[in-house]
């Protein structure tokens, strides 16, 4: 009974180790199903070796991508030769078991695709080590566009590299990320002194260019590039340039932060020479103007020439034509005066021989004006000259009462080569202009001449004390048809200046009003040209 | 004491009246023509110690008759008494006159421009007529 009953419970108890055996079975298939299922999903190949590297599992990915078969298991790995050699694979994976470290390596197979190689231990759940995992990735894809971005980024910077014009790369906060080599070369800054600088301390801070921050800061946020901006600077170095810069942001991948791109052309020369362009343009615009109005001023003058030489062909005949009736008119009241025995005509007379003299004076102004050639230079006294001015202008004032002081004796004997003619009428039209100024009153003209040993050149003044010139007067006194006399053409001094410029001297003229005029007549002795 | 003879040619008919009074009055004798070619004529026929002669005159001038002069080889001192401008310089050698006229303006003693002064006229003409005779002396 007893055993009875012990077989019994002993049935009982089989029965439950068995049913919970079929239940392990059932658990344990379920684990190697998923294992299988697991292993046969994955798309990498896994090889999973023995601690003695004997192969123990591998997916169908392995065999189909290592060139396993099924009855590889239970054969040394190492001992097969697989489609993708890996260099001391035997090393690497005891290394493994060794460390317990994974390792990993790339290795390029005979199609020379990159696989990644990573070994792994392969631990018990107590932590013991009974060989390794490894899986074979395919890393070519990603090898590819590594190097592509490589080759990219290699093809970008030989451009930037290339590139003539100065560039930087910065970083948003404004630091260089990359120089090529022309902004090295054209800002003489080395590249290590460049790279991870904030822009503004490049060159000791001579690139904190107010016009640059207003651009980087202000104007490319905005706009996100800017082109040609010309910005003026003085480099301690290099002096001052002139630089167009461009700029673009560069936006990239929502969470990067975005570069810039500054290019930054030295236009210095360029716009020197533009600059020299302009100036020649503007100074040959202003040269073509000059001529032209040269040219229409030539004209002007050329037409009034030609009506001067008409009016002075007019005056020259009317003149003429004058001194005919006048000689005949000097001639009868000489024999007036000659037959007249009644002495209150005397005045009368008198009055028409002075009319007369002024006549012939203003006509030979007329034709002094209108005719005035080169001189014809010849040995002339100008000492007796002005005796022979002063005798004449006197008989011409004969009732006057003005004594003229002479001190020339300085250029007695001595010849100058003048025009005696023109010369003399230039004393002439003085010493009349200095006898009307004392109108009618008594008075002194001093009549003084200096002639330095060494000097080239004589001085003859003439000196009066009659009305004087106005100040504002005496600046057009020189000027044809000016005269302050009641009567006469304004062409005396005209005449005078001109011949004495013929000359090659000089005439000068102070004056005070009511006080008194002098005449400085400078002339060379010998002709110059 | 024989008069001296003065022959004036010139075309101003009150210039030869006035001038012919003047001179008779200082003791001369004188022959006056308004008409040139009857002066250039007398030239030949009479003898005269002094021309006083105009340049600018109707058909013949001035210049035909010092040339005729000249050419006829006539001892007779000429004076020159003209109103063209700055006819001092036709003497020296101005540019408004042709050579020709020039080298013949200088066979001529003088030349003296209107309106002269009477006083001045009566010196140069005494100065020529008195000269010859200085020298023979």
């Amino acid at each position: 009974e007893t055993a009875k009953e012990e077989i019994q419970s002993s049935n009982e108890e089989l029965d439950t180790v068995n049913d919970e055996l079929d239940n392990r079975n059932i658990e344990l298939d379920k684990t190697n199903n998923d294992l299988v299922n697991l292993l046969g999903s994955i798309d990498t190949p896994i090889v999973i070796l023995k601690d003695d590297l004997e192969i123990r599992r591998f997916n169908s990915t392995a065999q189909k991508e290592l060139n396993l078969l099924p009855t590889d298991i239970g054969r040394k790995f190492t001992d097969i030769r697989l489609k993708i050699d890996v260099p001391d694979i035997e090393q690497m994976i005891l290394n493994v078991i060794d460390t317990l470290k994974t390792k990993e390596m790339e290795v390029q197979d005979s199609a020379g695709c990159w696989h990644s190689v990573r070994i792994k231990p392969y631990l018990t759940q107590d932590k013991k080590i009974e060989g390794v995992v490894i899986a074979v990735v395919d890393v070519n894809k990603i090898k590819q566009s590594a190097e592509e971005i490589k080759e990219a980024r290699d093809y970008a910077e030989s451009i930037i590299a290339t590139l003539h014009e100065p560039l930087l790369v910065l970083s948003e906060d404004l630091k260089v990320i990359t120089a090529n080599i022309a902004f090295c070369q054209t800002f003489k800054v080395s590249l290590k002194a460049t790279v991870g600088q904030f822009i503004y301390n490049l060159g000791n801070g001579e690139w904190d260019i107010p016009e640059l921050r207003t651009l980087l800061e202000e104007i490319l946020p905005g706009k996100t590039t800017f082109h040609d901006y010309e910005v003026k600077h003085t480099f301690s170095k290099l002096g001052e340039k002139t630089m167009a810069l461009n700029a673009r942001q560069l936006h990239r991948e929502k969470d990067k932060p975005s570069l810039i791109l500054l290019a930054i052309e030295d236009i210095t020369k360029r716009k020197k020479a533009e600059n020299v362009l302009k100036r020649d343009k503007d100074t040959l615009e202003i040269l073509v103007k000059k001529s032209s109005k040269n040219l229409l001023d030539a004209q002007q003058e050329l037409d009034k020439a030609k009506r001067l030489s008409e009016m002075g062909k007019l005056a020259a005949t009317v003149a003429h034509e004058l001194r005919n009736p006048l000689s005949v008119i000097r001639m009868a009241i000489f024999m007036v005066n000659h037959k007249n025995k009644d002495r209150s005509l005397d005045g009368h007379i008198n009055n028409i021989e002075k009319k007369i003299s002024e006549s012939e004076r203003i006509i030979t102004n007329l034709l002094t004006y209108a005719g005035t050639k080169m001189p014809d230079f010849k040995p002339v006294k100008v000492y007796d000259l002005i005796n022979e001015s002063l005798d004449s202008v006197r008989a011409q004032f004969s009732g006057s009462r003005i004594k003229v002081m002479l001190a020339t004796e300085a250029l007695k004997d001595l010849i100058v080569e003048a025009d005696s003619f023109q010369l003399k009428e230039v004393f002439n039209n003085i010493l009349d202009n200095a006898y009307q100024s004392f109108e009618e009153k008594p008075g002194k003209i001093e009549v003084s001449a200096e002639c330095g040993q060494k000097s080239d050149s004589i001085r003859v003044i003439i000196k009066d004390a009659g009305c004087g010139i106005a100040p504002d007067e005496l600046e057009t006194v020189f000027e044809p048809f000016f005269t302050n006399k009641p009567k006469g053409t304004g062409l005396g001094l005209t005449i005078c200046r001109d011949i004495v410029k013929m000359h090659n001297g000089n005439i000068e003229i102070a004056s005070i009003k009511g006080k008194g005029t002098t005449v400085a007549i400078v002339l060379p002795k010998k002709r110059t040209r | 004491m024989n008069k001296k003879k003065i022959i004036i040619i010139d075309d101003d008919r009150e210039f030869c009246g006035e001038i012919t009074e003047i001179l008779t009055a200082f003791q001369y004798q004188v022959m006056a023509f308004t008409n040139p070619a009857a002066g250039l004529k007398s030239l030949t026929t009479d003898k005269y110690d002094l021309l006083l002669l105009d340049l600018k005159m109707p058909r013949v001038s001035g210049f035909d008759i010092l040339k005729h002069v000249k050419e006829q080889k006539i001892k007779l001192p000429v004076l020159v008494i003209t109103g063209n401008p700055l006819s001092s310089n036709i003497v020296e050698g101005s540019r408004d006159t042709d050579a020709s006229e020039r080298q013949i303006i200088k066979t001529a003693e003088g030349v003296i421009n209107k309106p002269f002064n009477i006083p001045d006229l009566l010196t140069r003409i005494e100065k020529i007529l008195n000269r010859p005779v200085e020298k023979n002396k």
